[in-house]
């Protein structure tokens, strides 16, 4: 008896994502062996012993381990810096750093190739560079301006594990006599292991999955992989579902395996770092060499924001494209037009979307992570895989699941062709980042502080209410600016699901590349990140009210 | 646990496909009623709309137009119009995925093949429209199945910065002058481009092989779908991209950026947009009107005003750019581009990466 509600909770929350996540992306695997309706049998797949598809899936996974590194070559020195030496007194920089994520894609990468294009931006400026532009546009290319993209990820992540790890047991190895590089390889690095591998996973998927750069840089060059297939045979005639939804599958069975390997890596060892003992913030400080922090702080945010929004920003107020760069060929009228025509209304559209999608994905977040982070079972592991599917596969096969599941004559959910869609739409793409976030948390925190409560007499709910939610609000509201930001520019779910006569910013900038001009699509595209930095910078206030009880 | 589920969805699918026969069968009943309907009254006027009372319409760009005309339409006719407006790519991904419950009634695309094969799957609903005698020929299905009530042409789209001798004919284009410097709208990405390639095949044969080979080894590259490649003509990455669409040059050309087109002598395509009503539509009535409307003469001077050449012979084109007459068209047909298109593009793609 005292064991229903729980039971019921979790059964309860695995119906919602099995609702969510698992039947939509059923769908489309059983359209891949269903072309026509009928049962063809798996002879299909066997496409996948092709050589084209071979390379394809080989170049798909090179490209995703190279940005595995890029990204923590990237955010390592940062998250260390900000974790634990001077510089964290300014909180800014934080924020700075995630503007490269909440940059779509497309836009970020499509700035880095009209900066290094022959004629391009970086010629204009500094015509010495034409000598070392032409690599841009090779497979380096791609991981670089991927990286960039992805590395505030990884960063965020890691900053968090490291201020958890706190200060005590440094200072134990401090006491026991250990150098710097001794701690950092017997307390740190492994400390540090289970929230670094959590992030390095979700940004290899993320690169596999991510359609925007490959789809703008990668057919350029002619560097296919498994997302811009996928993309080709869902959006240019020939259409052809099923070799898509067949990709699909492969994408989905290389995520699989690499989460399943992280698990087992993790599982191996847990260690928990937040044990409710008093906690001391550990510091190493510069001092001096203080200044080569900044280094390679600004040198990072140049290649991450400079570049791309010097691109930005030239193509939003320059009159003639054709022209140039020069100081008489600047206009305004590009913002002006954008807010006196249909730009408004898109970019209002996505605020009001992106929020609501953000908290109800929070909502389900906590929900599922507690349940997920309680237990082991057979159920809890499918709870935590459904809730990572969506961001293992391009956002085009859960779009295509999405329609087959709430078009379907026999379902009762009136929301397709609604706004409500698109809600669900993000919050299917985006709970793993908010369980995944929570979890990331919640996996640090020890049992001492949970019996501490029980003997006191607490019942699950005050227990829930008082000890667990306050200590994983950091990650709850991670977790919500990160849906949120991303929700702002979802492409790719917008373009397909949106309900007729409606636009979002993200749309209305595709729109506008596709069809329209450039420079008013990057005018939409610079209002948009600058209003989402402001919604993060008021967040990111609250988030730090909330962590006060660590200082 | 999970035994049930998987019947349930089985069972679901089937009776997906069961609802979805007939409805078929239904509505081609109602087609032949309401196309005979429609010849008695010719004159059905504004207001008397039974069905949902909603147009629903997935339309392919150029933006600015989609919306004119639907608005002009809704003024003139009173008919609420829900338009889904996105890239040929956008439209048809929708509707592949919308088969077991189709939402549109009017779907425009801006390339002829994939309405071809949808005539073929019998997914659209014919209708005789009174203005279909004015259209060119060619441009319109004989059948009355769709209509291409708009068509852009493909020229050599080049930066007149760049460029001082405008080119005449594609050969031009394995010149010095445009050697690294030379783009072809990708034809995995441009249903336009893709036309091209293959008709271009048909006319010239291995000769066509021939001058691909040549311009490839002058730097031709591919550059995404037709305004990303535009726009590197634009900013100067480029000085040519050939076989791009005409009407987005002119556009540009308006907003002062220093291009211009030129059209091939030994010909090029013309790709006609097609319109037409699917079979599973629900306002059959609103939506033949709506085919009327974007072949009268409102309709008509909407499209000549963007730029694009106008589907009725009785109609000029906008005064700032090309005529129909001044273009040489290559000499192919549609069928053959519909079998061969995809090893053409495959070897085409060989050649040039």
């Amino acid at each position: 008896m005292r064991n229903a509600i729980p039971t019921l909770n979790k059964w309860a929350a695995l119906a919602v994502l099995i609702i969510l996540v698992f039947i939509p992306l059923s769908l489309v695997l059983l359209r891949s062996v269903t072309p026509d309706g009928a049962f063809e049998g798996f002879a299909a797949f066997s496409i996948l012993f092709e050589e084209q598809y071979r390379t394809i899936l080989f170049n798909s996974l090179l490209l995703g381990l190279g940005v595995v590194v890029g990204a923590s070559v990237l955010a390592a020195p940062l998250a260390f810096f900000m974790a634990r030496t001077e510089l964290r007194k300014h909180r800014w920089i934080d924020i700075v750093l995630i503007i490269p994520f909440m940059t779509p894609p497309y836009i970020g990468a499509m700035g880095w190739i009209l900066s290094m294009q022959p004629n391009g931006y970086a010629q204009q400026v500094a015509p010495f560079l034409s000598a070392i532009t032409p690599y841009f546009f090779t497979y380096f290319g791609m991981v670089l301006v991927m990286s960039l993209h992805l590395f505030p990820f990884i960063y965020l992540i890691m900053r968090n594990t490291l201020e958890n790890i706190g200060g005590r047991m440094e200072e134990a190895g401090v006491i026991h006599g250990g150098n710097f590089f001794y701690r950092m390889k017997r307390i740190i690095i492994p400390l540090f292991f289970s929230g670094y591998s959590m992030g390095a996973l979700l940004v290899f998927v993320k690169t596999i999955g991510e359609f925007g750069t490959p789809v703008t840089l990668g057919n350029r060059i002619g560097f296919y992989v498994l997302t811009s297939e996928i993309h080709r045979y869902t959006s240019v005639w020939p259409l052809d579902f099923g070799t898509a939804a067949i990709l699909s599958t492969m994408l989905l069975s290389v995520s699989m395996t690499i989460w399943y390997i992280q698990q087992w890596l993790v599982s191996r060892r847990h260690d928990k770092v937040v044990s409710g003992k008093g906690q001391t913030k550990a510091f190493t400080p510069l001092g001096k060499y203080q200044f080569l922090a900044w280094f390679y702080l600004f040198g990072v945010l140049g290649l991450a924001i400079g570049v791309p929004y010097f691109s930005v920003i030239s193509t939003a107020f320059l009159e003639v494209q054709g022209d140039g760069l020069a100081w008489s060929n600047l206009t305004t009228a590009h913002m002006v037009q954008l807010f006196t025509g249909s730009g408004l209304e898109a970019l209002l559209n996505s605020v009001w979307l992106a929020a609501i999608a953000a908290t109800i994905s929070a909502a389900i977040g906590i929900w599922v992570a507690i349940i997920i982070m309680r237990k082991k079972g057979i159920g809890e592991k499918t709870m935590d895989f459904l809730s990572l599917a969506p961001n293992t596969v391009p956002g085009i096969v859960v779009v295509v699941g999405l329609i087959l599941f709430w078009n379907a004559p026999w379902n009762p959910g009136m929301i397709y062709n609604t706004w409500m869609m698109l809600v669900a739409t993000y919050v299917v793409l985006y709970l793993p980042f908010t369980v995944q976030n929570i979890k990331a948390i919640y996996g640090q925190l020890g049992d001492s502080l949970f019996n501490a409560a029980k003997m006191s007499g607490a019942k699950p709910v005050y227990i829930l209410r008082t000890v667990l939610i306050p200590l994983i609000l950091p990650g709850i509201l991670a977790g919500w600016i990160m849906t949120f930001t991303i929700s702002m520019r979802e492409l790719v779910g917008s373009l397909i699901l949106r309900p007729p006569n409606m636009h979002t910013s993200a749309t209305f900038i595709y729109s506008q590349f596709e069809q329209g001009t450039a420079a008013l699509g990057m005018a939409m595209a610079l209002v948009s990140v600058g209003f989402t930095t402001i919604v993060l910078i008021v967040v990111e206030r609250f988030k730090n009210r909330s962590q006060a009880y660590r200082q | 646990m999970k035994q049930p589920k998987v019947t349930g969805l089985a069972l679901g699918l089937g009776l997906l496909t069961l609802t979805a026969c007939a409805q078929t069968e239904m509505e081609q009943d109602n087609a032949g009623d309401t196309s005979t309907d429609n010849q008695t009254e010719e004159t059905n006027t504004a207001g008397d709309v039974e069905e949902t009372g909603e147009l629903t319409i997935y339309t392919a760009g150029p933006g600015g137009m989609a919306e004119q005309l639907v608005e002009a339409f809704e003024e003139k006719t009173g008919i609420d119009v829900q338009m889904y407006q996105g890239t040929t790519g956008d439209v048809l991904g929708r509707l592949e995925a919308e088969q077991g419950n189709p939402i549109a009634d009017v779907v425009v695309l801006a390339s002829m093949p994939p309405a071809m094969q949808f005539k073929e799957d019998g997914m659209i609903m014919p209708y005789e429209s009174e203005y279909a005698d004015q259209l060119h020929d060619g441009w319109y299905d004989e059948d009355h199945h769709y209509y291409g009530f708009s068509a852009a042409a493909l020229g050599i789209s080049y930066n007149t910065n760049m460029v001082d001798e405008a080119p005449t004919d594609w050969s031009d284009l394995t010149g010095e002058a445009f050697a690294d410097q030379l783009a072809i709208p990708d034809p995995q990405q441009s249903g336009t481009a893709r036309d091209f390639v293959a008709a271009y095949i048909q006319q010239e044969g291995d000769a066509g092989w021939e001058l691909f080979e040549e311009l490839s080894e002058n730097g031709l590259s591919l550059e995404g779908a037709n305004n990303p490649a535009l726009q590197t003509v634009i900013s100067g990455a480029n000085s040519a991209v050939m076989a791009g669409v005409d009407y987005m040059v002119y556009n540009n050309i308006e907003g002062g950026e220093p291009i211009d087109i030129a059209f091939p002598e030994s010909g090029t395509t013309i790709t006609p947009r097609p319109a037409f009503v699917l079979d599973s539509a629900q306002n059959v009535d609103s939506a033949q009107k709506y085919i009327d409307f974007i072949l009268s003469d409102r309709g008509q001077e909407i499209v000549a005003d963007n730029y694009l050449l106008p589907g009725r012979t009785d109609i000029d084109a906008h005064e700032d750019r090309a005529p129909l007459e001044d273009i040489a068209e290559l000499d192919f047909d549609w069928d053959y581009l519909e079998e061969n298109g995809q090893d053409i593009i495959n070897d085409f793609i060989s050649i040039v990466r």
